[in-house]
Parts: structure tokens; C-alpha cells; sequence
């Protein structure tokens, strides 16, 4: 089947261009009075919507203890197999009989897919709306236990960038 | 013999077998707990039930014996039993059984150890409900420790009674009871009477459910991270099938694998904690001596060193050998072909190990004394040349080659005399002890559960030992490093490739082994010729 390939013929005012002009010089001129899509990045923060799949952070219970058990579920789950757990009889005589002494997520290799939140049986591991983390090295971007906790601490009230916004400090990129 | 209709299969078995035996051996599946091949039968968990025409009521085929029927009463007019698994009955019953099971059960299993390998996740997903209708509180109950590094979590307990009925009839020590009665009851031990037996680990392996758990392994991993290995225990002579569960080149626990011909369905501890031994001071690279103290050095330092040190020390023909009952058969067949290429007259010897009393338990399952767990093999594999150790020290005495015996070594007055008449000694060894701290040269080979090849245990069962875990460091195979000191020593070039290949080798030298190849061994190993 032959194509038929339309071709564009200027018209008698398309020639003198100035129409053009003058419908583009328009829209800019109308956008003076409307309110502005870009932000100024480094100082104004973007806020995502809700559900964003951004840095991770390890939950706690109200009385400050980890609510992982180390079950390995979300490194099992993992299709990037960045999450590296070693699990140790836990400390305490009550409550949960086992807990992580190494949980180490490598956010190089992962693909934020959020599959680690789905398989968490115990609502421990949640993907944060955190995404300005890079760095300057390859060893800075592996977060261990202390680093996720510490996430859950500066995210747990609340986005941290609404709170930014209002001229907050941001304590996740440093603490990275 | 009664012929019999499972579902669809018909069978004929022997008269009075168990109709669950009847049909695991025949490949059908019907859901247990209770049940074990090696235990007695109770009937218990009532997972097993089935329906059996004829018979008003469902039964546990666990318990139930097939039977002939007369002529005139058989069903069909030939069966002497017609079994229906699959029923509607039966699938109601096997769900509201799973239910009962799972009323006080805490569903933890993001911590249990067992999950992944749990029949009761396996049953309750494949034949249970998603749902239970027991809304009241769990009865709740703390671990126990029961001794011999084993501890129970009474939550998890189904009371299928395989760890009573083990400590009575296998262990034969009987430390575990029921306690109490219905909702109250649980499996104890009488007050200052801990689980204390040879063989305790056994319960852990047999409990179907997390509900005995060894201390050594519970919280380390998860089950589906480990690399399951058959392979068998060279820590004595008895030879017991094992499977080695190993993570990222660490081992991690030590099951008992299946074997009739060996050691049946269990293990004893000694074999079940061997790995623990081995962490420890590896070595990594081949070791020499400068002046008491250990100097790391390549491969071909190390052969060039014994070569100057066997002409220095008048040639080859002063050369001694001591073989090790821990080494594969292969190794020491190629030691011995070396000393009777080299040496004119006999000169090698076996290593002593260590040796105690054998233990026998109740269901005839046995611990040998002998810790050489190769004994037979190597004393096969080195007939023609073995002296005495006593005769080895007489005369001109040149270098000593010698392989470890991993720390069970028993260093007698002959031994002991043998390496002070040495000027030079090289012991092929995996980790360091008493007797490899007395070389002049280290030669990093394989250790425990690094090891490849046949080993034959007391009864002349040749079984293929399976490599569990990588080599570290430098460290070759054992038999490759004694056929490259034979090329070193003979100039002949070396015609093997892999153990296998010595395998096939001795099988065409000696004569009791001459049908033993590594793929005619498969799991479950050989006898030796002339033995039935």
C-alpha cells in the first residue's frame, strides 16, 4: 500500500513569518501571569506524591526497638540482591527472639522496585520519599543499620521536605 | 501377596507392612508427621488418615497393616484393600486436623529456623485452610534449653512424640517424656535429668515442625540460602551418609542423609559439630621453617626445596611416607605408588590416630573407637608396602613425607622418634596442630570437607566423598599435590586430571576394587569385592 506523505506548503502569510512570531511572543507573554512548574532545585525541594519508592529506612517500635526479625525475606525477595542481613539471636528475653546485627542495603544496585516492603512481614523495611542521597563514593552509597535507623528517625515525622521547604535543614544527605 | 488399590496405583505388597510404608515406597504422597521409617508407630498427629473401603470409620495408615482377605471377600473380586487418599473425607478431615494442629501454633515464621523446610507450612498450604476459626489467646510458653546444645520452643510443638520415642528407643536413654496431659501437655525432661546422649542433635533433624532447634545453628541463616552437599563423616570409621549445608564457602550445619548401608537415618554429635573443629587456623600456603618460625613460600619454592633436600639427604631410596587414615583412598594409593617407584624396600607406614571405645546403642546405630575414618581403605590401598613405624626409623632416615590426621593424630614413642631422625619432614596438611607444628615444610592441601574422593569404612563400604566447601588460599586438592611430589620425585609424567581419574586407576590395580568407579558409587556407595 503506497504511504501518502503529506508535505508542508507554505501559505501567502506564512511567508512573511511575523504571524508566527507574534502567536509565540503570546505565549510567553501569557506566561508572566501564570504560576510557575520549575522550581529552584537546590534551595526549594521537589515534594513527591504519596507512595514515592525513594531511600530506605528501618522501622521501630514505639519503645525504640527494631521491628526487623532478619527472616531475609526482602534479601530473598530482591531482584537486585542488594540487601545483605546477618541475623543473631536478639538480646532481649521478650518480644521477638531474633534480630539483625548487619543489614546493609546497597543503593547502587538497587532498583527501588519496592518488592523488600512488600515481602517485609513485619512492616520493617519502607521506601521513604527521601531522593536526593548521591554521593561522592561508591562506599558512601551503602547504607548499614545505623544509617537506615537514622533514616526512619529524620523521616518518621513526617516529609522531611515540607519540612525543608519551611527552612529546615536536610539531616538525611548529610548523615549519608 | 495382598494386592491393593491406592487411588488409581495398584500394589502388591508383602502381608502386614504398614499401608504409609507401603505407599511412600511406592512413590505416593500421604501427608505425616508422626510417622518415622526408624521409629515405632503411634499415630499421633492424625495427619495421615485415609479412607479404606469397607470400614466405617477414616483410618491412620500408619497404623493399619495390609492384610489378605479370603477369595470370596475380596473387593472387585481381586483387591484385598481399596484406599481412597484424595476423597472428600478425607480432604476435610486432613484440613480440620491441620486446624487442631495449628490452634496454639504462634505462625512465626519470619523467625523459625525451620521454615522453608517445615511440613507444616509444606501440609498447611498444600491440604490446610488460610484461615483458622480460633479467635481465643495462644497458649504461650517459654524455650526450654534441654541440654546437649539442643532447645525447644513449646510453641511450635505438635506432639508427634518422634523425639520421645528416639531417646527410648534409638538413643536409648530416654530423657524426654509427654508432661501432663491435652491442653497442658509438653515434651520435657525430668527435673535435673538433662537431654545428655551421643546422638541428641538427632531430635532436631527428626522434628518435623521448629519446635527443637540446635543451639549451633538456630539464627544464623535461612534455610534456602544453603548449598546442600551429600557427602559422608570421615570422622570415624563407620562412615555415615551426612548432607553438608554450607553458605558462601562456611558450613553452617550438618545433617543426617539416608543410607541403610551405613549409618541408616541418623548421626552422632561427634560427627554433627565436626565442622566447628576446622575453622580455625587455616593454612593458606605452603609453609617452610627458618628457624622456628613459618615463612610463607610459593609452590615451585617448595618443590625445589624437597628435591634438594632428598639428594642432599642421599637420594630417594632414604625416603619415608606415613599415610593417613583421614585421606581419601586416592591419596594414599598414589603416596604408595610413589614410595614403591622411589624406594627399594618398604618404608611406609600408617599414622596412628587416636582410638577409643566403640559405642553401640539399643537400635544397633554405632560410634566406632577407630578415629581414622579411612582405616580400611588406606590399609587396602597400602598393603604391599606397610611396615611397622618402628622399622622406619632404623638406618639411613631421609626426608619424611607425611599427611595430617586434622588433629587427631596420636603421637606415639615411635612417631615421635621417626620425626627426630628426619633432617627434613613435609606434612600435607589443612589446618595447624600438634603434629603439623613439627614439619620443616607445610604443603597446603585439602581439608575436612574439602576433600574428593572414595573412602571405605569398616564394613568395605566404598562411599565417594563430595567436596562441600572451595579451597582457600593456595591450597591444592591432597591427591594432585602427591602426584605432582611423585612427578617431582620420579621424573614420570602424571596421567590424572581429577580424582576421578585415581579412582579409575585403583580400580584397575586392586583387585577388591576393581568395579568401584566414582559414577558406579552414585549416593549410596559399594561394597568392596568378596563382601556381600
Amino acid at each position: 500500500m503506497a504511504v501518502v506523505v503529506k508535505t508542508y506548503e507554505p501559505k501567502f502569510w506564512d511567508r512573511f513569518y511575523l504571524p508566527a512570531i507574534l502567536k509565540g511572543l503570546a505565549i510567553t507573554l501569557t506566561r508572566i501571569f501564570v504560576r510557575k512548574d520549575t522550581i529552584l532545585y537546590p534551595e526549594h525541594k521537589h515534594v513527591p506524591a504519596p507512595g514515592y519508592r525513594g531511600l530506605h529506612r528501618l522501622n521501630k517500635h514505639a519503645d525504640g526497638r527494631i521491628k526487623c526479625v532478619a527472616c531475609e525475606m526482602c534479601a530473598t525477595a530482591c531482584p537486585s540482591n542488594c540487601i545483605t542481613i546477618e541475623p543473631s539471636a536478639a538480646p532481649w528475653d521478650d518480644g521477638e527472639e531474633r534480630y539483625p546485627i548487619k543489614f546493609e542495603i546497597n543503593l547502587l544496585r538497587c532498583i527501588y522496585c519496592g518488592f523488600c516492603e512488600l515481602a517485609c512481614p513485619k512492616d520493617a523495611i519502607e521506601l521513604t520519599e527521601v531522593y536526593d542521597f548521591a554521593n561522592y563514593t561508591r562506599d558512601s552509597l551503602v547504607i548499614d543499620m545505623d544509617g537506615l535507623l537514622e533514616v526512619y528517625e529524620v523521616t518518621s515525622q513526617g516529609s522531611i521536605y515540607t519540612r525543608q521547604n519551611a527552612g529546615q535543614p536536610v539531616k538525611v544527605a548529610q548523615q549519608l | 501377596m495382598p494386592l491393593i488399590k491406592i487411588d488409581d496405583r495398584e500394589l502388591e505388597v508383602q502381608a502386614g507392612d504398614k499401608l504409609l510404608a507401603v505407599a511412600l515406597a511406592a512413590g505416593l504422597e500421604i501427608p505425616h508427621y508422626c510417622y518415622h521409617p526408624a521409629l515405632s508407630v503411634t499415630g499421633s498427629c492424625r495427619m495421615c488418615l485415609v479412607e479404606i473401603e469397607g470400614m466405617p470409620r477414616l483410618q491412620t495408615s500408619c497404623s493399619v497393616p495390609v492384610s489378605e482377605l479370603p477369595p470370596e471377600k475380596k473387593v472387585d473380586g481381586k483387591f484385598d484393600m481399596v484406599v481412597h487418599t484424595q476423597s472428600e473425607k478425607v480432604v476435610a478431615a486432613r484440613k480440620l486436623v491441620l486446624e487442631f494442629l495449628l490452634l496454639n501454633h504462634p505462625l512465626d515464621c519470619p523467625v523459625c529456623d525451620q521454615a522453608g523446610e517445615c511440613f507444616l507450612q509444606d501440609y498447611s498450604f498444600q491440604h490446610g485452610n488460610a484461615h483458622s476459626r480460633f479467635i481465643e489467646d495462644k497458649r504461650v510458653r517459654a524455650n526450654e534449653d534441654l541440654g546437649s546444645g539442643v532447645v525447644i520452643n513449646h510453641n511450635r510443638c505438635i506432639m508427634c512424640t518422634r523425639c520421645v520415642r528416639f531417646t527410648r528407643e534409638i538413643a536409648g536413654t530416654g530423657e524426654l517424656y509427654v508432661q501432663n496431659r491435652g491442653y497442658n501437655n509438653k515434651i520435657a525432661v525430668f527435673d535435673s535429668v538433662p537431654l545428655d546422649n551421643p546422638l541428641a542433635g538427632n531430635v532436631a533433624d527428626i522434628c518435623p515442625v521448629g519446635a527443637l532447634l540446635l543451639k549451633d545453628y538456630i539464627h544464623t541463616t535461612r534455610f534456602w540460602h544453603l548449598s546442600q552437599t551429600p557427602s559422608v563423616c570421615t570422622e570415624c570409621t563407620a562412615g555415615c551418609n551426612i548432607t553438608v549445608d554450607a553458605a558462601n564457602n562456611k558450613i553452617h550445619r550438618i545433617i543426617s542423609r539416608v543410607n541403610e548401608q551405613a549409618n541408616g537415618h541418623f548421626i552422632c554429635d561427634y560427627g554433627r559439630y565436626a565442622h566447628n573443629k576446622y575453622v580455625e587456623a587455616t593454612i593458606t600456603s605452603p609453609l617452610l621453617k627458618v628457624e622456628d618460625s613459618w615463612k610463607e613460600v610459593s609452590w615451585e619454592e617448595a618443590y625445589q626445596v624437597i628435591k634438594d633436600q632428598v639428594v642432599a639427604t642421599g637420594g630417594g631410596a632414604n625416603l619415608r611416607a606415613l599415610a593417613s587414615p583421614v585421606y581419601p583412598n586416592e591419596t594414599n594409593f598414589l603416596l604408595a605408588n610413589l614410595v614403591d617407584t622411589v624406594v627399594e624396600k618398604k618404608s611406609l607406614a600408617l599414622l596412628p590416630i587416636q582410638n577409643g571405645d566403640d559405642q553401640t546403642f539399643p537400635a544397633g546405630f554405632r560410634i566406632s573407637g577407630d578415629k581414622g575414618g579411612n582405616r580400611r581403605g588406606t590399609e587396602d590401598m597400602t598393603r604391599k608396602l606397610t611396615v611397622k613405624p618402628q622399622t622406619l626409623f632404623r638406618g639411613d632416615v631421609g626426608v619424611l613425607l607425611a599427611l595430617d590426621g586434622d588433629g587427631r593424630t596420636a603421637i606415639d614413642g615411635d612417631v615421635e622418634k621417626l620425626l627426630k631422625a628426619s633432617p627434613f619432614t613435609v606434612i600435607l596438611a589443612s589446618n595447624m596442630n600438634k603434629f603439623t607444628e613439627r614439619a620443616n615444610l607445610i604443603l597446603p592441601v585439602a581439608g575436612p570437607f574439602q576433600r574428593e574422593g572414595t573412602i571405605t569404612n569398616d564394613r568395605g563400604l566404598v562411599q565417594w566423598l563430595e567436596p562441600a566447601l572451595q579451597l582457600t588460599g593456595e591450597a591444592k586438592p591432597d591427591w594432585q599435590v602427591v602426584a605432582e611430589l611423585g612427578q617431582l620425585l620420579t621424573g614420570q609424567a602424571s596421567l590424572y586430571t581429577c580424582a576421578g581419574d585415581v579412582t579409575w586407576k585403583i580400580s584397575q590395580t586392586i583387585a577388591a576394587y576393581s568395579r568401584i568407579t566414582r559414577f558406579k558409587l552414585g549416593k549410596k556407595g559399594q561394597f568392596v569385592q568378596g563382601i556381600k
